[in-house]
């Protein structure tokens, strides 16, 4: 430190001059005004620049801070000032005081300069409100850059995940894409389409050979797609079936449309889906639709369904006819539109809705009275459908216009009633004129038979009293009376026979024929000799019927059967039996060697009072056979003979097998 | 009637063709036998009713009855009827002859006591021969009580 500049320093704190309380004239009170004053005010200028640096310190993004340190050093440095005015009132430091304005006054103009340079930036700074509004703005826009981008992830998201389910839904879903450069007429083809092509990954395709896997009469249509799609820019969405490499043939979906650059159509491209499995079941079940709606339609009844609106969905013709529709339009319109007076018949509508509801309705015969009067039965069901296990689909009506019926039933009863009355009265009429038949019989036998004794008994008192006065003539003469009534005995006991034959209940006994024929033989056989006759029988099955009445039959025909041979010198007479496995009958026969007939009147030859022989021939009266023909028929079989004369004839007839073999019913001798 | 004989039969038919050869038979059978013919039930009545048969003591009681089955007035099972209720105590056998097989006839008249059917022969040796086996059974063999 040289002398100067401490001479400067002196000079500075030179204190010769008077104090400025002087001015003041010690005046206390204007000495203490401008004391305080300067005191609180240099104070005050000491505190600002403090607080200042402060905030500036504490508010890191305030702007312009080099103005806030000017102003901060400028207030300091007017505080200084303010001191030293305050220390002048005693201490005359007024050299120190003027150095310290002249700092002020550098500090001051350098704070001014730098306001000034740095005003224009000053003035652009925001006010509070505006920056308020900024910041607001400014928040909003965040805000939304924050929702949009969550939605950008969103989408993001779910086109990766659609983007997944897309290959997904292509593997299941059998979906391939493909493309066509027209330019080149090639193909690309996804593996896919490969697949659904059942042709190997990777062969080269061109335009033509992807046509020719259509079935042929479907290629039109993907030829016309293509060429339309090409010359017309338009696209396509076709199913046409595809023959596939080996051979299958497939339902396919064929999506296309063109890809135009710059007006040109420069590709073809789009998707292609095996969907054969949905198709076949679409076409199954417009099939089985149709099938049902055939059915429904030609059903020969009245039947209609309905939805659960009540709107019709199918009716059959005899619905149209019977309730007047025909030629109308009617599905998918409601029964009440077309029918408006049922909504007046609570009845119906309470029916249909429990019908609605679940309920099965019917009813047998429904009476109905026109409002011309006419009378009307009808028979109705109303029967729940479903659309699945839970979900009722409508209900089916079904009804019978049965007026005809019932009328028919009406009539038929009324007829049956009118018929039972008949047929006691006749049943009762039939009683009398049997009883009259009967008594009739009854004379007969008795009446006509006590003649003939007298007419043969006297004849004989004449042969044997006056033989002597006969002579051989008379003798003769009085034999041929004898003979005749005793043939005229004979036919009055077979007619009577005959005819207590319709009158008799025929039994239901299971008979051995074995057995039976050879008694019977063995009665006939006693007027012959043993040599004379040879009878075979076979193994006879046991029939079901009246054992006296089956007698009768195989004593007329056996008896026959001898009479007819009686004339060789061996009679050869079979029986035998054959079973029909199947039926419930047995064929029995018997046959002989005799004489046998002409089958020419074979017709006469079951006829009461018929003979195909003279009687001197062959005794008879003609019943025999008649009784044969209606015992049997009466058993419900069947009889029928075969003959040729000088050979011999066969006797068949059937009878019922016994169904059921029970021992106790046997009838004895088995 | 003679009150001194003692009837061995009692015949009882309508037709007289038929009581003819039918005595006439019996007694080719045996020519001794007295046979009384009635030409009705009643007759043969009447004469029960009067006691015809018990006025001597020494005369012997019929030991048959032959009647026809069909007769005017009353029928033969009508009569046997009358008898059983009337005459209890009355004991000769009743043979009854007649044209009629009908099984019915033959049931109704075993129901009223009848104690032999014999259905009359249109032949007349049968007839004869038929009669001959009556008398020997009903007038020889058969003991009346």
């Amino acid at each position: 430190m040289n002398y100067t500049m401490l001479n400067w320093l002196a000079e500075l704190v030179r204190t010769e001059f008077m104090p400025h309380g002087m001015c003041y004239m010690w005046n206390p009170a204007t000495l203490w005004a401008n004391v305080l004053g300067d005191g609180f005010t240099a104070l005050a200028y000491f505190l600002i620049p403090g607080l200042l640096v402060y905030f500036v310190k504490k508010r890191p993004d305030i702007e312009m801070k080099g103005l806030f340190f000017g102003f901060a050093a400028f207030i300091v440095s007017c505080g200084v000032v303010h001191v030293l005015t305050m220390i002048n009132v005693w201490i005359p430091l007024y050299n120190l005081t003027g150095a310290a304005k002249i700092m002020m006054a550098v500090v001051s103009m350098g704070t001014v300069t730098l306001l000034f340079l740095r005003m224009p930036e000053a003035l652009e700074l925001p006010t509070p409100a505006i920056v308020e509004k900024v910041n607001e703005q400014l928040r909003e826009e965040i805000l939304e850059k924050e929702m949009l981008s969550k939605k950008l992830e969103a989408q993001q998201k779910e086109l990766s995940k659609t983007l997944d389910l897309l290959m997904e839904t292509q593997e299941v879903a059998r979906i391939g894409s493909w493309e066509v450069d027209v330019q080149a007429m090639t193909c690309y083809w996804s593996d896919m389409v490969y697949t659904i092509h059942e042709v190997e990954q990777g062969t080269p395709i061109a335009v033509e050979d992807g046509i020719n896997f259509f079935r042929e009469d479907h290629k039109p249509v993907i030829e016309n797609a293509v060429n339309k799609g090409i010359e017309q820019n338009q696209g396509w969405d076709e199913e046409c079936v595809l023959v596939t490499a080996k051979g299958n043939e497939i339902w396919t979906r064929a999506i296309g449309f063109p890809v135009i650059v710059n007006g040109e159509v420069v590709r073809l491209r789009g998707l292609f889906m095996d969907i054969d499995s949905q198709k076949r079941s679409q076409i199954q079940r417009e099939v089985d639709a149709e099938q049902l709606r055939t059915f429904i339609k030609q059903a020969p009844t009245a039947i209609a369904m309905f939805d659960n609106e009540m709107k019709y969905l199918v009716a059959s013709n005899q619905w149209y006819k019977d309730y007047g529709l025909e030629g109308k339009e009617i599905i998918n319109q409601s029964h009440y539109d077309l029918f408006p007076n049922i909504l007046d018949m609570p009845e119906w509508l309470e029916f249909h809705k429990r019908a609605l509801a679940g309920e099965v309705l019917e009813k047998d015969r429904d009476y109905f009275v026109h409002e011309d009067g006419s009378e009307q039965w009808i028979k109705w069901k109303l029967s729940p459908w479903f659309l699945n296990e839970k979900e009722q689909g409508g209900i089916i009506i079904y009804t019978e216009d049965v007026t005809a019926k019932v009328k028919y039933e009406e009539w038929l009863q009324a007829t049956n009633t009118q018929l039972e009355t008949e047929v006691a009265k006749r049943t009762q009429d039939l009683s009398l004129a049997n009883n009259e038949l009967e008594a009739f019989s009854y004379s007969v036998s008795h009446d006509l038979r006590a003649p003939l004794r007298a007419i043969h008994g006297f004849s004989g008192i004449l042969l044997e009293d006056y033989s002597e006065v006969l002579d051989s003539e008379g003798v003769r003469l009085l034999n041929v009376v004898k003979a005749n009534s005793v043939k005229m005995g004979r036919l009055i006991d077979d007619i009577l026979s005959f005819s207590r034959l319709g009158r008799k209940n025929v039994k239901s006994e299971a008979i051995d024929m074995n057995w039976l024929v050879k008694v019977v033989v063995k009665e006939i056989s006693r007027a012959y000799e043993d040599d004379h006759y040879e009878v075979t029988t076979g193994d006879l099955p046991q029939v079901s019927g009246d054992l006296t009445m089956v007698q009768q039959v195989l004593y007329n025909l056996i008896s026959n059967a001898f009479k007819y041979s009686s004339k060789n010198a061996l009679i050869r007479i079979s029986v035998g039996a054959e079973e029909d496995v199947d039926g419930d009958f047995v064929k029995f026969s018997i046959r002989d060697n005799g004489t046998g007939f002409d089958m020419n009147y074979y017709d006469k030859l079951f006829g009461v009072f018929q003979r195909l022989h003279a009687n001197d021939e062959f005794e008879g009266t003609g019943v025999g056979l008649a009784i044969v023909k209606r015992t049997i028929e009466k058993h419900g079989g069947e009889i029928w003979a075969e003959s040729e004369p000088g050979t011999g004839s066969v006797f068949y007839f059937t009878l019922k097998k016994v169904m059921e073999t029970n021992p106790e019913n046997l009838k004895p001798g088995s | 009637m003679n009150e001194n004989i003692s009837w061995d039969v009692l015949l009882v038919d309508d037709s007289d063709s038929d009581a003819e050869l039918t005595i006439r038979a019996l007694k080719k059978y045996d020519a001794t036998l007295n046979v009384k013919r009635f030409k009705d039930g009643l007759e043969l009545l009447e004469c029960f009713r009067n006691g015809d048969f018990k006025k001597a003591e020494e005369m012997q009681l019929p030991r048959l009855i032959i009647m026809d089955l069909k007769m005017p007035k009353i029928s033969g099972i009508e009569l046997l009827g009358i008898l059983n209720k009337e005459f209890e105590e009355l004991t000769i056998p009743v043979v009854l002859m007649s044209s009629s097989r009908e099984p019915r006839d033959l049931k109704a008249c075993y129901l009223a006591g009848v104690n032999s059917y014999v259905v009359k022969p249109l032949d007349f040796d049968e007839f004869n021969d038929t009669l001959k086996v009556i008398g020997e059974y009903w007038l020889q063999i058969n003991e009346v009580g």
